[in-house]
């Protein structure tokens, strides 16, 4: 096929949605672009004026998906701006719940929306016909993850206990030895997760880009680290705007972000190229077993990375749990002093880096806030990646080449619109 | 409490556009009242596949979201998922864009399905903010009331069930 055409329209009840526009002619690209037109933005600006206290409250609810990254992300900044330096225990009760999130968003993100497309059946619903099991199976691990949400973060959705400092409500240490006993029972259903993804054929389909991620020196880096580049290194998360230079673009109401190259990647394939020497044993086993080879450069893989990622996280919530309950769970409190001055949060949320930056008054008021969100860091990329693979596959049927588009949109996972949720309804009788 | 007799009233929306937020507005203004033993109340947020992890266990489940009806603002409209046109299946790039009729479509792989309802309330404005529409805060007595003739009308369908059996 020498000329292709497509605007893959993103049918939504909302107006803010990601649109691919392709225009190839005599088998040249002359035109491609990832439109996104929802609203921009401005989260940042319910925040100013608000007390240090507040703040963390507000951006719990900017996504219901990436509610503890959010939330985890702005308490680091605060507490970066007052200089306070949580417990361990704190820092292991946080890790947890990151962990919960990141199994609860990648199960859903790979059962429900990555999987329906193995099978060409349009959404999940199409998948429940002949392979109910495999939807049910989605559906139970996503409830243990969330399960662990409520336990650690006091409700599965927007938690509650999560505040600056430390948490107001320990979990009960009967709930936590329950807990890692129903890990580990669901240990077959993980190994049936691995076998189902090992048994699809993910598109081949290579391009090398920038990957950044945070790090650590001595653990698979999701609550802290320094922000490392594949290309050039690490650097602090207070100098994050050294590194990530968002621009806008004419066709999308979302900012861009570059940092080495004109594009780079964030999320699950980034943090598997970064730091895959600190995966669990077992999640490296899992890569290997369903044939994710260290590094890769296929960013449909993302997706099994997020598999592996899922072992990873489940393995590394046991090790946690068993160091909360031998070190024995104390009741906290933190005494936080308010003055002025400038912190950043950087959090790996399941899509990728997350970053907020604020700015205090004498008074702990906020004057200045900087949130950069993974999707918007990937949306060049996402271009970049359709710019090299849409000319390697034009030989194939239109059906197809929209099929290869949007399973590669979706490997990323994007967070297009967590903004709104309006439902739109027509009556039957209406 | 048997799973027949629990009712879980659900509030739905984003808290920061102003009346996408008001099923949990809603949800804070019940906290107020004393409702029936067999009655829970949530804050399901923006929450979108996971609210399924709300529902299990109940025999009925009235949701309150902003739902465009394409009526005047602050009407409030109760219908059953039934009473919608179907959507599925859809494209779909991003989780994100996830909406109560499809967690309500997938909620019917539970073991015993409960009962839905929606209590859809038209919003005014939809934009950057904390509090809903001033006609909104106005109605809130309205729709308080009518989430409440709702419970009332379900608890005593499962009391006079009760009674039944």
């Amino acid at each position: 096929m020498h000329d292709f055409n497509v605007d893959i329209e993103h049918i939504t009840r909302v107006e803010g949605h990601g649109n691919v526009v392709i225009d190839v002619k005599a088998g040249e690209i002359r035109e491609l672009r990832l439109d996104i037109v929802e609203s921009p933005r401005f989260f940042e600006a319910m925040a100013l004026g608000r007390t240090y206290k507040e703040v963390a409250h507000i951006t719990s609810r900017i996504c219901g998906i990436c509610a503890v990254t959010h939330t985890t992300t702005s308490i680091k900044a605060i507490e970066s701006a007052l200089d306070f330096a949580p417990s361990a225990q704190t820092i292991k009760l946080r890790k947890l719940l990151l962990n919960a999130e990141f199994i609860q968003s990648h199960i859903l993100h790979v059962y429900f929306l990555t999987a329906p497309d193995f099978f060409r059946v349009g959404s999940v619903f199409g998948m429940i016909k002949d392979n109910k099991e495999t939807v049910l199976r989605g559906m139970r691990l996503k409830s243990l993850a969330n399960e662990l949400c409520a336990l650690v973060g006091g409700r599965h959705i927007h938690p509650i206990t999560l505040k600056i400092g430390c948490f107001s409500k320990n979990p009960e240490r009967k709930d936590l030895i329950a807990f890692k006993e129903k890990i580990i029972k669901a240990r077959p259903e993980i190994e049936k997760t691995v076998e189902f993804f090992k048994n699809l054929k993910t598109p081949k389909f290579e391009r090398e880009t920038e990957y950044i991620s945070l790090t650590c020196p001595d653990e698979y880096a999701l609550y802290d680290g320094n922000i490392k580049s594949s290309d050039n290194g690490e650097i602090k998360p207070a100098d994050y705007l050294d590194r990530v230079k968002e621009f806008m673009v004419r066709h999308s109401t979302a900012k861009h972000a570059k940092a080495n190259r004109d594009s780079y990647m964030v999320g699950a394939l980034a943090r598997f190229n970064n730091n895959y020497k600190h995966l669990h044993p077992r999640a490296k086993e899992v890569a290997e077993e369903i044939g994710l080879k260290h590094p890769c450069y296929n960013p449909y893989m993302n997706n099994i990375a997020q598999v592996v990622e899922t072992v990873h996280c489940f393995e590394d919530s046991i090790s946690l749990i068993d160091n909360l309950l031998s070190n024995g769970l104390q009741d906290e409190k933190a005494e936080l002093t308010p003055k002025a001055g400038r912190g950043v949060g950087a959090t790996e949320a399941p899509r990728g880096t997350l970053y907020h930056e604020h700015k205090l008054d004498d008074n702990g008021k906020i004057t200045y806030g900087n949130y950069i969100i993974p999707t918007g860091q990937n949306l060049a990329n996402i271009e970049n990646d359709l710019r090299a693979m849409v000319p390697g596959i034009l030989y194939k049927e239109k059906d197809d080449i929209i099929l290869d588009i949007e399973m590669l949109v979706r490997a990323y996972d994007p967070c297009i619109s967590c903004a709104t949720h309006l439902m739109k309804v027509e009556f039957v009788n209406g | 409490m048997d799973k027949v007799g629990k009712v879980i009233i659900i509030g739905i929306g984003n808290l920061l556009l102003m009346d996408e937020g008001i099923g949990i507005h809603v949800i804070n203004e019940l906290e107020k009242h004393k409702l029936p033993e067999n009655v829970d109340i949530y804050d399901g947020g923006t929450g979108g596949f996971n609210l399924i992890d709300m529902m299990h266990g109940a025999g009925n489940i009235i949701f309150i979201d902003a739902v465009d009806t394409r009526k005047a603002p602050c009407t409030i409209t109760t219908f059953k998922p039934e009473d919608v046109r179907s959507i599925y299946p859809r494209k779909k790039y991003s989780l994100h864009d996830t909406d109560l009729l499809e967690v309500i479509k997938m909620a019917e792989l539970l073991d015993n399905p409960p009962e839905i309802e929606i209590v859809g309330i038209q919003p005014k404005t939809i934009n950057y903010g904390i509090t809903p529409s001033k006609e909104l805060r106005d109605a809130m007595p309205d729709i308080i009331n009518t989430v409440l003739s709702r419970i009332e009308e379900v608890c005593s369908v499962h009391k006079l069930a009760r009674e039944r059996s």
